[in-house]
């Protein structure tokens, strides 16, 4: 087996401490997301507060790990959602080609060409502000984008010989698309995934940004740094931190995904 | 044509035909398709092996995937063992499916890169649902034996294969079910020439001990001669002459046969061959030349070769040649 990189460990270390403080944020942050620390608002990173407080006299480290939550929930949900989607969708659209498949992939053409900000506030009005709202609208942008990757490689891979000797012997037409072509693009969908994750998380930011996301006083690193942009000349620490989340997970996601195509690759066994 | 020789026809084709048609723009086909495959009949006898040579683009491989019913036909009839599989439901072809095997002409492409050797050569029994598990291994380890390979070998992936090693793996596969009929589609052109006598003699044990007929396509004259009992030359789609090997070496009587067998190298010296170049490409499918396919290229061409279409006829037993000029 191929020695798996040093920065996809690391990546994979890190996100993993973030998923499990996320999940235990009651337990690892020292204190809840909506305790006003008065005598200490807007305070700068000090040995009680240790990334500082906000204009309410909230701990940003805490708020951090609550709105981990969110954007790593929405991030990694909304993800698996539209790669399910898009792949089922695209393998089969590919596999079945002609005119069906012209068909579907002008279906995906029309959701494509919709504007995504357009489309994610018209479903966020529409079904109310929250994660719910934010799952669904992110997941039906997202999903044509892997439908068309996964139809494109299926189109490519149906081709080869080794699915025609399947063929051959009889296979049907499910066992060809599972067993014979999947197999071969999987590691594009965890490429694709991993891409994908980062940028449902900055999704996520931007309508939390805009007052899309969730509702305050919950907490999203979006609603972090949105916070933290409207004094990020004198408290820059507001919007460092949240940012600087988003920024490591992100690239912690891109590592992680590098490695695991490697490692999933037989070619490097 | 049929010669009485006592044993039955395995496969008959009778005036097979693929057409493709070609997309004009976004919403119409052209009205003039591609004649892939154009009116092609012939049969192979249980155990013998019968060589489809052209040069490539004439059709030869089309032929042998609509045998296989991995191409629709267009009309004719695929009978095998007697029975016509065209009209067959793939639900129907299934249990035929043991029985006609292909071998590819590209190694690497024709084994899933993802599948172990073990679970490539377990899915014709799964298919088909013969064995236990238990059993599945058994087969497989015999299977890698047969073909000169070891046991060890199953747990690889493909990559960790030489071409020719790959090649024995693909046989190997065809030849899980006991078919009675192989296509090998170019099965050693794309390996080394050293490899290509291994893998030639592999399938000539193979064919005795298993008892298999092949449709061996190919365009190196010399591996043919070597390998096949009865040799079919195609040229745009159709077939132009078509004898046992010897009569076919030795007598060709279409010029395009002779301009084929003239480019075999030859090492008696003062035989020398002269080399009877046929100039051009093959002409497009989708408008052949009218009359003899061939004139455009033809060295011998007379005026009505380029109105009259020829026939295959029979010019000596169990010879048939379509040409005007050498039919009688």
């Amino acid at each position: 087996m191929k020695k798996i990189p040093l920065s996809s460990r690391l990546s994979a270390v890190f996100l993993l401490i973030v998923t499990l403080s996320a999940i235990f944020a009651p337990w690892v942050a020292p204190f809840s997301y909506e305790t006003q620390d008065t005598q200490n608002t807007l305070a700068s990173p000090n040995s009680l507060h240790w990334l500082g407080t906000d204009s309410l006299g909230r701990d940003l480290f805490s708020r951090m790990i609550y709105g981990a939550r969110v954007s790593l929930f929405v991030g990694v949900v909304t993800t698996l959602l539209a790669t399910f989607i898009g792949m089922g969708y695209g393998a089969i659209s590919g596999y079945i080609g002609g005119k069906a498949d012209n068909l579907m992939m002008r279906i995906v053409d029309v959701v494509f060409a919709l504007p995504d900000l357009l489309m994610i506030i018209l479903i966020t009005v529409v079904m109310g502000r929250g994660v719910t709202g934010i799952f669904v609208a992110l997941t039906i942008v997202s999903w044509v984008t892997v439908a068309r990757l996964v139809r494109g490689e299926v189109l490519r891979i149906k081709e080869y010989p080794f699915v025609e000797a399947s063929r051959a012997l009889g296979a049907g037409h499910g066992r060809i698309l599972v067993r014979e072509i999947l197999p071969n693009i999987i590691g594009l969908l965890v490429v694709t995934v991993s891409f994908r994750v980062p940028v449902a998380i900055l999704a996520e930011s931007t309508l939390s940004f805009i007052g899309l996301g969730i509702a305050p006083p919950a907490s999203s690193w979006g609603t972090l740094a949105n916070e933290g942009w409207t004094a990020i000349k004198f408290y820059p620490h507001l919007i460092l931190y949240p940012s600087l989340a988003i920024f490591l997970t992100i690239l912690s996601f891109n590592f992680l995904g590098e490695g695991l195509r490697d490692a999933l690759d037989p070619k490097n066994r | 044509m049929t010669d009485n020789l006592g044993k039955p026809n395995l496969l008959e084709v009778r005036n097979l035909k693929k057409h493709f048609s070609v997309k004009e723009n976004f919403t119409r086909n052209s009205d003039e398709p591609i004649r892939a495959v154009d009116g092609v009949s012939f049969h192979i006898k249980a155990g013998k092996t019968l060589g489809l040579v052209g040069e490539s683009g004439c059709g030869k491989s089309t032929a042998a995937r609509t045998i296989l019913r991995l191409v629709e036909p267009t009309s004719g009839e695929i009978l095998f063992k007697g029975e016509n599989l065209v009209p067959l439901s793939h639900k129907e072809m299934q249990p035929l499916r043991r029985e006609m095997q292909i071998i590819f002409q590209d190694p690497f492409a024709s084994l899933n890169p993802r599948k172990r050797v073990r679970h490539i050569l377990e899915e014709p029994f799964e298919i088909h649902n013969i064995g236990s598990p238990v059993d599945r291994k058994k087969q497989v380890e015999e299977l890698l034996n047969k073909v000169g390979l070891s046991p060890e070998h199953a747990d690889r992936f493909p990559h960790e294969f030489s071409g020719g090693q790959l090649q024995r793996i693909g046989i190997a596969r065809a030849i899980a079910l006991n078919p009675s009929l192989v296509i090998a589609d170019e099965p050693v052109s794309a390996l080394d020439v050293s490899i290509q006598a291994q893998v030639i003699n592999l399938l000539q044990t193979l064919r005795e001990n298993l008892n298999i007929s092949f449709l061996f396509i190919s365009h190196d004259m010399a591996v043919v001669e070597h390998f096949c009992d009865r040799v079919a030359v195609m040229y745009l789609g159709k077939i132009v002459e078509i004898a046992d090997s010897d009569q076919l070496y030795q007598n060709p009587r279409h010029p395009y046969t002779e301009a084929l067998l003239s480019v075999i190298p030859s090492i008696e010296s003062g035989q020398r061959k002269q080399h009877l170049l046929v100039k051009g490409d093959i002409p497009s499918a989708t408008n052949p030349p009218t009359g003899c396919a061939f004139h455009t290229r033809c060295p011998i061409k007379e005026k009505r070769c380029e109105t009259t279409v020829p026939e295959l006829k029979e010019v000596e037993p169990g010879h048939f040649v379509a040409c005007l000029l050498r039919e009688s």
